[in-house]
């Protein structure tokens, strides 16, 4: 039988029915729809290899690399779209084919950059790899070092990062630098799995499922998935909610009883009607199988907590919410990761902690301005980056209003998932507790992200039987439309700033080669590859802070001013770097700024030109004798 | 019949191969190959194999895992003041040979080093609870 079968007589508008059978596509057999999605995939991953060719990264404007991808880019995303959101809708394609979709998506979308950048793309980054060479070199941390501290008193990922790279290569170093372009990649790649082994606890409808999969790929436009402890403590965390859900959450049933003291009678219906949690395990696993459960949860845990300052507060905030709730059938597990994560601050990174806590309650309560602090203000950018900025924003708001829509509609149906809903809503708390140096907006949107996605799906297809018409597919296809769109925008719009040249690397490596210990370097910006080899050896005073904020001290505004900090110094050198990429990404009056200064440097007679190329300039005082 | 000692001996020569490989040395494809695949997979899924999971959770928690056991194993020798890339490798391999050794020792007890082939289908908890995904209305 084909087609919508008809409601049972009698059955009252709202209840439920019996399953309704899907309608099949007669032209689009099992087999002809994994054939067709296998080449479809090959011919968008060749589409996708032919646009790179020829790509012109210098023509790159305030719009990103958007700005100079061919139209052969996007026809491969929109292959690998409209393919993907018709197999899912026709139920017909294994999930061998779906997932080889995801994964053609990830890779249009993660690839790109590795191939195409000179060099490794976020001044971040650089830092990252700075650490990883402290560790190969000393084979020790410092906890105590006065310069990214941080990373010496959680220095999981680091560690790791280190051993991989040691073992890959015998330069560690350079390995984990040919590494780390990939780093997006491969975490990307690691979180469709993790939540390929989270969805089946929380739904059972393998649209739903994929399509979760396929809005989360499309939603992360966050960029907090490079190469950095967050993006590893995330994966771990993933897989952790995925364990949790499978094996030691279980639906509560406060919920109902609760529903029949609602005053408001329909609504006391609707929610009775609702079935709490219904994708999960009505039994509890086998004792051996919770034991493993948890056994790994800890372990997970562990290896999270001394990795990243953000995730366990994240996990904690999860973990309590589900044991609060009534959701976890071992509600230790959330004490358990407040000790551990007390443990760590109190002991393992107890030369950090008191200024972490001391931010925490600076801004703790403080919603508004923990906000504001992520949002930087448009008006100071040019046209292309105010339009990705409205982008970014747009995309964001329509990622969480799909859930909402979404989440209602699983409501309505007669569905309340109360740990998904729990985990969609816990990292609300964060924006509360911290602006996490600005950046809590962000972090909160990627926590919440798999579950926003999670709910997404459920808007199309909010119960097995529902979802089944043409509306619904060009619904998915609509949303994955503007959410690529906002995706390409909101993730690469910022790479006219994000791009560095093998000359900005090596101006660094000729400080390193030449400049001694404890050298004062003064750079426009921290916007350039710096502090990834010996960086501990160079006391850096970067002038301007980007890409945010403005330093609040007073900066020097004349070659003579630059002259007189380096002398109250008195350092062993001093030397001031410019580099091109400082200046992209700037505000108008960061750009004034840093090119007014360096026009007076370069013509003071106070300052010698040591290092120059078309992207990189170095002075150092002229008073200072030359390097050998 | 399905030799169940597969993955056992699949980590054990992988853990071989790479440590051999590491001490060795040289720069090669062939290095970052075999040690990351080591290091990214075995450490874990010496543990996760004793669990009977389908291909998803088996690999995903293999991987997850076996990062973890990077993390913990580094961490700890960093704050013991005895990091270096041989010692955190040895480290990893203990752990790796640790896990692999209960693997073989489970198979023994349940007599099932040589057993019929797994299921195709996975247990989800779905499974678990006694509905497959197509028994019904679960979703």
């Amino acid at each position: 039988m084909s087609g919508v079968a008809p409601r049972p007589t009698g059955a009252r508008a709202g209840l439920p029915t019996r399953p309704r059978s899907v309608p099949a596509s007669p032209w689009l057999s099992a087999h002809r729809a994994n054939a067709a999605g296998l080449l479809v995939v090959a011919v968008a991953l060749l589409l996708w290899a032919a646009s790179l060719r020829g790509v012109d990264l210098d023509r790159m404007t305030d719009l990103g690399l958007a700005s100079v991808l061919p139209p052969t880019y996007f026809l491969a995303i929109a292959v690998v779209v409209v393919s993907f959101a018709v197999l899912v809708h026709g139920r017909r394609a294994a999930a061998a084919v779906l997932g080889l979709h995801v994964v053609a998506w990830v890779v249009i979308a993660h690839a790109t950059t590795p191939l195409l950048f000179e060099r490794l793309r976020y001044a971040w980054v650089w830092k990252h790899l700075g650490i990883v060479e402290y560790i190969l070199r000393h084979e020790a941390i410092d906890p105590t070092i006065a310069s990214l501290d941080a990373y010496h008193n959680w220095p999981g990922f680091f560690g790791a990062a280190a051993l991989v790279a040691g073992t890959a290569g015998s330069d560690g170093a350079a390995t984990a630098m040919r590494l780390a372009p990939w780093a997006q990649l491969f975490f990307n790649l690691l979180f469709v799995g993790a939540l390929a082994f989270l969805l089946p606890a929380l739904t059972a409808d393998p649209r739903a499922k994929w399509a979760a999969i396929w809005l989360f790929a499309l939603g992360n436009w966050v960029a907090q998935d490079y190469f950095a402890p967050q993006a590893m403590a995330y994966a771990l965390a993933l897989v952790l909610y995925g364990t949790c859900l499978r094996w030691l959450v279980v639906a509560p049933t406060w919920p109902r009883r609760w529903a029949s003291r609602i005053p408001l009678p329909w609504l006391s219906r609707l929610a009775e009607r609702a079935t709490v949690g219904a994708g999960l395990p009505a039994v509890a696993p086998a004792p051996g199988r919770q034991a493993a459960a948890l056994a790994i949860a800890l372990v997970l845990i562990a290896a999270i907590v001394p990795s990243h300052q953000l995730t366990p507060i994240a996990l904690i905030v999860a973990l309590g919410a589900l044991a609060v709730g009534g959701c976890l059938r071992t509600p230790g597990l959330a004490v358990i990761a407040v000790v551990l994560t007390v443990a760590w601050n109190t002991y393992g990174a107890s030369g950090y902690t008191p200024e972490a806590i001391r931010d925490v309650l600076e801004t703790l309560g403080r919603a508004e301005g923990n906000l504001g602090a992520s949002l930087a203000d448009p008006t100071q950018f040019g046209p292309g980056a105010v339009f990705v900025a409205v982008v970014t924003r747009a995309t964001s708001a329509f990622v969480g209003l799909l859930a909402v829509a979404g989440w209602l509609r699983r409501f309505a149906a007669g569905r309340l998932d109360l740990p998904p809903t729990l985990l969609l809503l816990s990292p609300l708390v964060l924006i509360g507790a911290t602006s996490y140096g600005g950046e809590i907006l962000f972090r909160v949107y990627f926590f919440a992200l798999p579950f926003m996605a999670f709910y997404g799906a459920l808007l199309f297809y909010p119960r097995q039987a529902r979802g089944t018409g043409r509306a619904t597919l060009a619904g998915l296809l609509a949303v994955s439309g503007a959410l690529v769109f906002g995706f390409v925008f909101a993730y690469f719009g910022k790479d006219y700033a994000n791009r560095f040249s093998a000359n900005e690397q090596a101006a660094t490596e000729y400080l390193v080669r030449t400049a001694p210990a404890g050298s004062l370097v003064i750079e426009g910006n921290g916007n350039y590859p710096s502090r990834f080899d010996h960086y501990e050896q160079f006391v850096m005073y970067p002038l301007s802070e980007w890409p945010r904020a403005e330093k609040t001290w007073d900066r020097p505004e004349t070659a003579a001013e630059l002259a007189a900090i380096i002398a109250a110094e008195q350092p062993p050198a001093a030397y001031v770097v410019f580099t091109n990429s400082m200046i992209t990404g700037l505000s108008r009056d960061g750009i004034a700024y840093l090119t007014s200064l360096e026009r007076d440097v370069a013509a003071s007679a106070e300052f010698t030109r040591v290092w120059s190329t078309p992207d990189a300039r170095i002075y150092a005082p002229a008073s200072q004798p030359a390097p050998p | 019949m399905t030799p169940r000692l597969g993955w056992p001996i699949a980590i054990a020569t992988s853990a071989l191969l790479a440590t051999l490989t590491v001490v060795w040395g040289g720069e090669s494809l062939v290095r970052a190959g075999v040690v990351g695949g080591f290091l990214l997979v075995c450490p874990g899924m010496a543990f996760v194999r004793l669990l009977d999971l389908d291909a998803v959770a088996e690999w995903t928690l293999a991987v997850a895992l076996s990062i973890a056991v990077l993390v913990l194993a580094s961490t700890a020798l960093l704050y013991a003041g005895r990091w270096s890339v041989l010692a955190a490798l040895l480290l990893v391999d203990g752990v790796t040979v640790v896990g692999m050794a209960l693997q073989v020792v489970a198979l023994i007890r349940r007599g099932r080093v040589i057993a019929p082939p797994r299921p195709v289908l996975a247990a989800t908890p779905a499974d678990e609870r006694g509905q497959g995904s197509r028994g019904g209305e679960t979703g």
